[in-house]
């Protein structure tokens, strides 16, 4: 079980509130401006080491030993350090969100510095002087200015220490200013609602309050753990006091505790199939297809899993040779099903649908946010598209986020030497497949794209594909004959099968004359047909027991799957 | 403060001096490059207004040094050197340079220097227009958008003078809303309308008054063009759904589906329809007065198509709108007849966007292929109409689209959006119009860090130039927004070109 940082700043398009940083003033000024911005244009910026799996693990470690000293120092200051096993449900619940892939570093970074402002603020405010707390409620107007809805968890920390070490004017005039800070000043002087000023950066706001389950709750727990445990932790002392019993130090105790709950935390949310998911999406972006492909067995279907391992079996040169290895369905071969945006850009691309590329790329972005990778494909369908111009603006906006200015820079220059990218194979590759024959209304794509460039390898193997997944032997024989020998020398062992199937049931077969199936396939097809006529009509016992020695085969989807 | 000037100064001058020494030393002088410098933004030969911005650029050309000498027939050249090549105009010095030659050329010389040689590139030529442009222009940013859903958006105000912007509404606080068009009355900000469409807070239309209260009204407003009295705001009612084409350049295309236009009156709250504009039968949009408030100008065609359709239609990209005009009488309110100004068939394609110019001579318009919305058609230019012999030319024909042209108030320039320099990043541009409508080369709003619009997501639309500064205050938009309606037109939300018995008679205010 790993945290890969990476997943998530490559958000698989799972994660939608992850942010866009940007190098420069005019951000950090944009920022600035507005309540909590600065303390997401920091955590915007940490965010950015999740670029790199080992730069991501130390800022999330980093966070979560801030969140525990802080609390920690809290508790101490409240006279509750017997109760510092409650520090540790800051860390805890941290690693929790993020072995469930969300992006909650804002929350986390937010509630640390709440604690860190509540500590401030403690010294200021304890003691009557009428400058202390005019200091205090000074500061947390900053405060709130900069942490957002964040400074409330100031205000209920400030009350419980008030609580705990006896109720000073000042503490309660802190806290009920921490409490109406918000209207104040994100109310009354900066125009937001209500709602907004007291929800920015707290759970309200967090994007898995739409998940259903437990993890809806985790970025709740994250930002009440502490008040929820110091104020559990006053009530047993004041319990245990009541009855004059002396607590025993229980330090080793305390510790092998919250060393359970780690693991229990950990053991309770990692969830193989999220990972698997994030997982995929990542290495179909760095082109890493064996990971793909070996992820993708190793999970049930996915629709998008499916359509992830289906490009990496292309890519591999396997998918007419191997893809009924895997759980397959007819929708997830090109996200006919549900938009996928951000998962179909890509195949779009690399078939030729350069037009429905840049419109899933611009509906990713609107949704995603000014994600790089997006970027990145937009500044590639411009170019390809011939758009210089547009592709400058987008690398030149790439250029200024952290970890991909320098491959921004390098493509500039290749557009400031050649604006056409003439002699990159990949940009001319597209090129060439592009579409160029213009439609407005849903029709299907692959064959106009094979109509006008046969030799587009992807669009035939992806309509062939289509085929055998829909069972249309007819449309496969008629696509086999027109485009296979332009674009293959060989033919795969699923066409093979299916062209067999044809034969056998008179479908379309007449323009293979001439053309011999290996003799293994035919073995196994008379071997599979025999096994099947011995189950009679219990397809289901069939399905189950065929399964293993059959289960690969384009005989068994077509008979027994699909 | 005066130190610094004075040792930048003096910097700048040694270096000149001694960049030019350097050249000297070779015993040849700089190198004559027989072109002009790549510069971006490219302000070469354009026209500026006389109170415009620097227009500050960088020098896209390889070298380690690079001198600049602005220098007018009047006046003090302005000396600037850059390693980066980035030439950011001291604001001052510019405005006492174009000040004194008002009317006049400047020129500015680039000298680029790679190791100790010097090149001197063929001047860039700038002709300072003997008129001003009005001081603000407020337009909306936003992200070349597919399919609204949480792209930003944003209404903001520009000083043309100066490099300062701010912003007047943004959707990201009105929980991601979209915000469309804005309009005001003859180049004057005490009254905007301005709609705004949110999950949230709802599909209303925010109109201020010159009291600086904001009411919201419960209805969508299209294409707005307020009468020039202020009293009264003509608006397009559309149905418009989006489409996408598989290989076109400009993937996004949409049909007017239906429309019309109808009438609000801000002191009475009410909207009233004016039949000939309401015509089941016909498509009318694109709604504009007459500098006089005779005459509303708008764009119409037959409705080729039934009420229930696929979408695109059948023909969509067959419709060309022709201009229009219906008179109107500003005393009793009386409507006239529409009609025929300029048809499509004349101009050989469909017309969107007319503008009158306030000088009552002039109106602008684009023309494109087909269809009502020239932002997503490649082919669209600017056209001008002579409204003193019927004539018509062509004005901007930049490469790509040309759409959204607004007049200044002394009508002697006329904004717009390009996707000329940057593609679909749409961007503003200033075009000068001489008195008998010569137009002089159109030049990209300047910025201060030259190199902003090639490193933004950002693109530009919809200018509405403004004599005076908005003086609405963005809290109070945001409230008046984040509100329930103030005014309850008796007016379908949605739909377009409603049945006689769907409205009450106008005048009736909830």
């Amino acid at each position: 079980m790993v945290i890969d940082p990476r997943f998530i700043y490559n958000t698989a398009g799972l994660i939608t509130n992850f942010p866009c940083f940007y190098y420069g003033w005019q951000p950090f000024l944009e920022h600035i401006s507005r309540p909590g911005g600065t303390l997401e244009y920091i955590t915007a910026f940490l965010a950015q080491a999740y670029y790199d799996r080992w730069l991501g693990a130390a800022v999330i470690t980093a966070a979560a030993c801030l969140a525990w000293l802080s609390s920690c120092w809290y508790l101490g200051r409240i006279g509750l350090s017997n109760a510092r096993i409650a520090a540790t449900a800051g860390p805890i619940l941290i690693l929790a969100l993020h072995s469930q892939y969300l992006y909650a570093l804002d929350m986390v970074v937010g509630s640390t510095a709440a604690i860190g402002i509540t500590l401030g603020l403690m010294r200021l405010a304890y003691g009557n002087a009428y400058w202390r707390t005019c200091l205090a409620c000074l500061l947390l107007a900053l405060a709130y200015w900069a942490t957002g809805g964040a400074s409330l968890l100031v205000a209920v920390l400030l009350a419980i220490a008030a609580m705990a070490s006896g109720l000073t004017w000042s503490a309660v005039a802190v806290s009920a200013w921490a409490a109406i800070c918000p209207y104040l000043i994100g109310v009354l002087a900066y125009g937001d609602s209500i709602a907004t000023a007291y929800s920015r950066l707290t759970p309200w706001q967090h994007p898995a309050g739409q998940i259903k389950g437990v993890p809806a709750l985790l970025p709740w727990l994250l930002y009440l753990a502490l008040p929820l445990g110091a104020i559990a932790a006053m009530v047993i002392k004041i319990a245990i006091a009541d009855r004059r019993i002396r607590r025993s130090p229980i330090g080793y105790l305390e510790a092998l505790v919250a060393c359970i709950a780690m693991v229990c935390a950990a053991w309770w949310s990692y969830d193989p199939r999220l990972r698997a998911l994030f997982a995929v999406d990542y290495y179909s972006q760095t082109r890493d297809w064996k990971k793909v492909i070996d992820i993708a067995r190793a999970v049930p279907y996915n629709y998008l899993i499916c359509h992830a391992a289906n490009r990496a079996l292309f890519h591999t040169s396997q998918l007419g040779h191997s893809m009924f290895s895997l759980p397959q369905d007819p929708a997830s071969l090109l996200l006919s099903d549900r938009p996928a945006f951000w998962h179909k850009a890509r195949t779009c691309m690399e078939l030729g649908l350069i037009n429905e590329a840049e419109n899933a790329l611009c509906i990713a972005i609107e949704i995603y946010g000014e994600r790089p990778i997006l970027i990145d494909g937009l500044a590639t369908v411009n170019i390809v598209k011939g758009n210089p111009n547009a592709a400058r603006v987008l690398l030149g906006t790439l250029a200024r986020v952290p970890f991909w200015a320098c491959k921004a820079r390098q493509r500039l220059n290749q557009l400031a030497l050649d604006p056409n990218l003439s002699t990159d194979p990949f940009i001319q590759q597209l090129r060439e497949r592009m579409l160029r024959r213009d439609w407005v209304r849903p029709t299907e794509p692959l064959p106009r794209l094979l109509e006008q460039y046969p030799a587009n390898r992807m669009a035939y193997e992806y309509l062939m594909a289509q085929f055998l997944l829909t069972k249309d032997l007819a449309g496969l024989v008629r696509t086999f004959n027109q485009y296979h020998w332009i674009n293959m020398d060989r033919t795969p062992r699923h066409y093979q099968e299916a062209l067999l199937l044809a034969k056998a049931l008179d479908i379309g077969s007449a323009g293979m004359k001439g053309y011999t199936i290996e003799t293994g396939i035919s073995e196994t097809f008379v071997s599979f047909m025999r096994t099947l006529a011995s189950f009679g009509s219990d397809l289901d016992r069939a399905r189950r027991q065929m399964k293993d020695r059959f289960g690969d085969t384009y005989f068994y989807y077509f008979y027994l799957g699909g | 403060m005066i130190v610094r000037l004075i040792l930048t100064y003096i910097v700048l001058v040694g270096l000149t001096t001694v960049s030019l020494s350097q050249s000297k030393d070779d015993g040849s002088g700089p190198t004559r490059i027989g072109r002009t410098p790549k510069t971006y933004p490219d302000y070469d030969k354009a026209v500026i207004p006389a109170n415009i911005a620097p227009l500050n650029m960088v020098v896209d050309e390889k070298a380690d040094v690079f001198t600049v000498r602005i220098k007018g027939q009047q006046g003090e050249a302005i000396e600037l050197s850059s390693r980066s090549g980035k030439i950011n105009i001291p604001i001052g010095q510019w405005r006492k340079l174009i000040k004194v030659n008002r009317g006049m050329r400047i020129s500015i010389d680039v000298l680029a220097g790679s190791n100790g040689k010097w090149s001197l590139f063929e001047p860039l030529e700038l002709t300072v227009a003997d008129a001003e442009i009005d001081r603000y222009l407020v337009y909306r940013a936003m992200h070349p958008t597919h399919q609204h859903v949480a792209s930003p958006i944003r209404i903001t105000c520009r000083d043309l003078t100066t490099f300062r912007d701010w912003t007047i509404l943004d959707g990201a606080r009105l929980d991601n809303a979209c915000i469309n068009c804005h309009s005001f009355p003859a180049n004057r900000p005490d009254q905007m309308l301005v709609g705004i469409r949110s999950s949230h807070f709802g599909i209303a239309t925010l109109a201020t008054r010159p009291d600086g209260h904001v009411e919201k009204i419960a209805a969508k407003f299209g294409y707005t063009s307020w009468h020039p009295s202020g009293d009264m705001a003509a608006y397009s009612i559309n149905n418009l759904p989006m489409f996408y084409h598989a290989a076109r350049p400009e993937p996004r295309d949409t049909v007017d589906l239906d429309s019309m236009i109808a009438c609000y009156r801000p002191k009475s709250g009410q909207i009233s329809l004016v039949p000939p504009l309401t015509d089941k039968q016909q498509l009318e949009t694109w709604p504009t007065w007459s500098a006089d408030g005779k005459y509303l100008y708008y764009c119409t065609t037959s409705k080729p198509w039934p009420e229930r359709t696929e979408i695109p239609p059948a023909g969509y990209d067959q419709v060309r709108y022709d201009l229009m005009r219906i008179h109107f009488d500003p005393n009793t309110g009386a409507w006239g007849q529409g009609e025929l100004v300029l048809s499509a068939k004349t101009v050989g394609g469909s017309i969107a966007m007319p503008r009158c110019s306030l000088d009552g001579r002039w109106i602008s318009f684009c023309r494109c292929s087909y269809g009502f919305f020239p932002t997503w058609q490649h082919d669209s230019d600017i056209y001008l109409l002579d409204l003193t012999n019927g004539s018509y030319r062509i004005a901007i024909a930049e490469p790509k689209a040309q759409s959204w042209p607004c007049w200044s108030s002394n009508s002697r320039f006329l904004a717009f959006s390009s996707k000329s320099q940057d593609d679909q990043f749409t961007r503003i541009m200033i075009c000068y119009v001489d008195p008998n409508g010569n137009l002089g080369r159109p030049f990209v709003v300047p910025q201060e860090d030259p190199l902003v619009y090639r490193s933004t997501l950002w693109a530009y639309n919809t200018p509405e130039l403004l004599k005076d500064k908005p003086a609405i205050s963005a809290n109070r938009l945001y409230r008046a927004a984040m509100a329930r309606p103030s005014v309850k037109p008796n007016l379908p939300v949605t739909s377009a070109t409603p049945k006689a018995a769907t409205f009450r008679p106008p005048g009736a205010r909830d």
